[in-house]
């Protein structure tokens, strides 16, 4: 029977079928998997065992269909059906499943075998394959093994390892060590002209050489974790089985300066500049000062689309509040900022954190990897983190070659998510490189905001992806609910103002997320800082006694601050912290001890409420009248 | 005059208060009868116990232009302090803002300590005017 005839006799059998076919250009997902295809393809049946036979083999006699097999134990028939492309095949099953005979049917989707290397140390790199081991949850890993299903890594994409240098004679980590081809090896001479004698694999910044061996032990541990040479039958796996590793060492084991480490970077761009396809730069280091040289550093490296993995710091703080760690802490779109989780997905206890800080979270506990003199050994710290997000980043180099940008909205929109994340990390989620290999760019994404807090009012600029030229009609951008005035709209960022009734908690924390028609956007969150009320106030004396006049407008009770200064720009220790009831609260302000003649006061309260002051003027003790001085909500 | 009687004058003097055959009111006296009147309201008794020279029409309306703002639930005279012929009354009042005297309702009442300067002329206390001071922010809104 040729193919015409088979398709009318199923248009014949299955009416609907024809509407399915004319509807065939958009397959449905399914038809996009591998399926055993060829002359035939398989289908998966279970037909209803209230079916009568006869319309079990009509159906199968009108698909030209044959049973070739039946797993009694699930009540699963294989059936392999003529094909004629995608399409048909598509429409064909879409017509098995509306047979009333049949029960359920899907394609016999081909299942491929998880890669898993070698290694003998593999069992206990949990962060690549959790499987409940050392005590561990099952699967709270990077979900390496999925994401090697697609790339197990590229030698063409080079990760600068700045750090502590890399034992370059570990067998572990030979194999993927970065080659200067412009250097010839052992010959005493700088061949490249870079001020650079046989860096051959990367220099010593902090003896201006090109011998970046490794004699603390910290740099090798993290190459491994990023690269160590995968399915070799040796150690460990790196999170690349294949990729290239320049080793730049700017610090001992007492630490490294940053002006070394400027020198590290400077070298990154230059071999950059030369053709050397640097991807990633695993940063596994900090402290608290900020540089601006190295924020400048940074930024140059992301103008030539290069990503940035810092370690979040170790201080069991939060980023900004109780704790700083630079760079990590540089907002930049090309630095991924990374806390350390434990083998059950929890944040590790001596990990920084900060929502506005912190992008992700990535395994460092207990991390296995390579260490100097071909050893091995166990590390924690988010410097093991990190280099799990480097490692990520040269995946996604090595299958997508993204741009900085798509770089980090693949990160942070495949990260998964974790409920003890959630407002303690950007994204709310633990890496996952097999997500961000293979996550949907669609509907808008915010990467930040700025400012992070504000009273009601404040402009506040979202910076992100696809919101859309200008502000089409369901476009908004919401404040725990609330719609904000819009003041500007671009496609990569809004200026909205912070909506005046926007309730926030008790945390004085608003979710903030951007609606456009092509959906909707992550939630990002926004500290809306008490109301400030403003008055000029001169100290009481004879001739004038002055009362603060609040007014509590809400349901329940809310606290004020009562400050008092020169100038609202000299912080100063609130001078009364009021507790409103339902009702007015008056403050005799006489008794704050003010001095001088060109005082402000000023109340914050994290509910909107009234603020005023009734001035009491006198002479020799006789009232002579009342003013009244409202405040100004700034 | 025995010499009794001049050292109970020269005593009286001192501390001065009246004479025992003074016609004239003690000092408390004086002033709860100031208070006790702006409690009933009563604004045209409350204003005869200001100073002579303050008694003008355009001194009862500097007078009433603050007391009709307030209206007094009652106060309590925490001292007296009397040097000379000058004196000074701690009074703490009780009061309520009327409505209308500010743009905002309060009903909540309201309870401020003043020193009310008091004056001696002629044997009488009075409530000492003082209408040359000006507060700054009278011109205020």
């Amino acid at each position: 029977m040729n193919t015409k005839t088979t398709l009318a006799r199923i248009f014949l059998a299955a009416p609907s079928l024809a509407l399915a076919l004319a509807l065939a250009a958009a397959l449905p997902a399914w038809a996009q998997a591998p399926a055993l295809s060829g002359e035939t393809f398989e289908i998966l049946v279970r037909t209803k065992a209230t079916a009568p036979a006869q319309l079990k083999s009509s159906l199968l006699t009108r698909l030209q269909a044959q049973s070739a097999y039946h797993n009694s134990e699930f009540d699963v028939q294989v059936w392999k059906v003529p094909s004629q492309g995608k399409a048909s095949e598509a429409a064909i099953l879409d017509a098995v499943r509306a047979d009333p005979a049949v029960d359920w049917a899907e394609p016999n989707y081909l299942r491929y075998p998880s890669k898993t290397p070698n290694d003998p140390l593999f069992s206990q790199q949990w962060h690549l394959l959790n499987r409940g081991q050392q005590g561990g949850l099952p699967g709270a890993d990077i979900q390496a093994a999925a994401a090697w299903d697609s790339t197990t890594g590229d030698r063409r994409v080079v990760v600068a390892v700045v750090d502590t240098g890399i034992d370059y004679a570990h067998p572990d980590i030979q194999g993927n060590l970065w080659v200067n081809p412009r250097e010839i090896p052992g010959n005493g001479k700088d061949d490249d002209g870079n001020g650079y004698v046989d860096d051959y694999h990367g220099i010593d910044a902090t003896a201006d050489t090109g011998d970046p061996m490794d004699d603390a032990g910290h740099g090798t541990h993290v190459a491994g974790i990023i690269g160590a040479v995968g399915d070799n039958g040796v150690g460990v796996s790196g999170v690349n089985w294949r990729v290239s590793l320049m080793a730049l060492k700017f610090m001992t084991a007492d630490g490294g300066t940053v002006a070394d480490e400027l020198k590290c970077l400077a070298y990154v761009l230059d071999q950059h500049s030369k053709g050397v396809p640097v991807r990633v730069v695993n940063a596994s280091f900090g402290s608290g000062g900020a540089s601006r040289f190295e924020e400048e550093a940074i930024a140059k490296l992301q103008d030539a689309g290069i990503m940035v993995a810092a370690a979040a710091g170790n201080d069991g703080g939060e980023l900004g509040v109780s704790a700083n760690n630079y760079p990590a802490q540089y907002r930049l779109m090309n630095i991924i900022s990374v806390a350390a989780s434990d083998a059950r997905d929890t944040l590790a206890s001596f990990s920084n954190y900060g929502f506005y800080s912190v992008d992700l979270t990535a395994p460092g506990v207990d991390i296995v990897s390579t260490y100097p003199n071909a050893a091995y050994r166990l590390l924690s710290g988010t410097s093991m983190a990190a280099p799990q997000v480097s490692g990520a980043l040269a995946l996604l180099s090595a299958a997508l070659n993204p741009g900085v940008l798509e770089a980090r909205e693949r990160l942070l929109r495949g990260a998964a998510p974790k409920a003890g994340l959630d407002g303690k990390v950007f994204s709310g989620g633990r890496l996952d490189v097999a997500r961000a290999l293979g996550v949907a760019l669609a509907g808008p994404y915010i990467f930040d905001l700025s400012p992070t807090s504000g009273p009601p009012g404040t402009p506040v600029t979202l910076k992100g992806v696809r919101f859309g030229t200008a502000p089409l009609p369901g476009s908004q951008v919401d404040f725990d609910g609330k719609a904000a005035s819009v003041v500007s709209w671009r496609d990569d960022e809004i200026v909205v103002a912070v909506p005046a009734d926007a309730a926030a908690g008790q945390s004085g924390t608003l979710k903030v997320q951007a609606r456009t028609p092509g959906g909707d956007s992550n939630t990002v969150l926004f500290r809306r800082s008490a109301y400030r009320y403003f008055l000029p106030y001169a100290p009481a004396d004879a001739s004038r006694q002055s009362v603060l006049i609040l007014c509590n407008y809400s349901n329940e009770t809310v606290s004020a601050n009562v400050f008092a200064g020169p100038s609202d720009a000299w912080a100063i220790k609130p001078v009364a912290e009021v507790l409103l009831p339902l009702d007015v609260v008056y403050r005799n302000v006489g008794s704050y001890n003010l001095s001088g003649d060109k005082n402000l006061l000023w109340v914050e309260s994290p509910q909107d409420i009234g603020v005023d002051l009734m001035l009491f003027n006198y002479a020799n003790g006789n009232l002579r009248g009342l003013s009244f001085i409202p405040s100004e909500r700034r | 005059m025995g010499l009794r009687t001049l050292l109970l004058i020269i005593a009286l003097a001192v501390c001065g208060c009246a004479p025992f055959w003074s016609r004239q009111e003690p000092l408390d006296t004086r002033v709860h009868g100031y208070w006790n009147a702006l409690l009933k309201g009563d604004t045209k008794t409350a204003f005869e116990y200001f100073e002579p020279n303050f008694k003008t029409p355009e001194g009862y309306a500097l007078f009433i232009s603050g007391n009709r703002q307030v209206s007094y639930l009652g106060y309590n005279i925490q001292k007296l302090e009397i040097n000379g012929g000058q004196a000074t009354a701690s009074i703490s009042r009780t009061f309520k803002i009327m409505p209308g005297a500010l743009p905002v309702m309060l009903d909540k009442p309201l309870t401020m300590t003043i020193a009310q300067k008091w004056t001696r002329q002629d044997g009488t206390w009075y409530v000492d005017a003082d209408d040359k001071s000006k507060n700054p922010f009278m011109d205020k809104p």
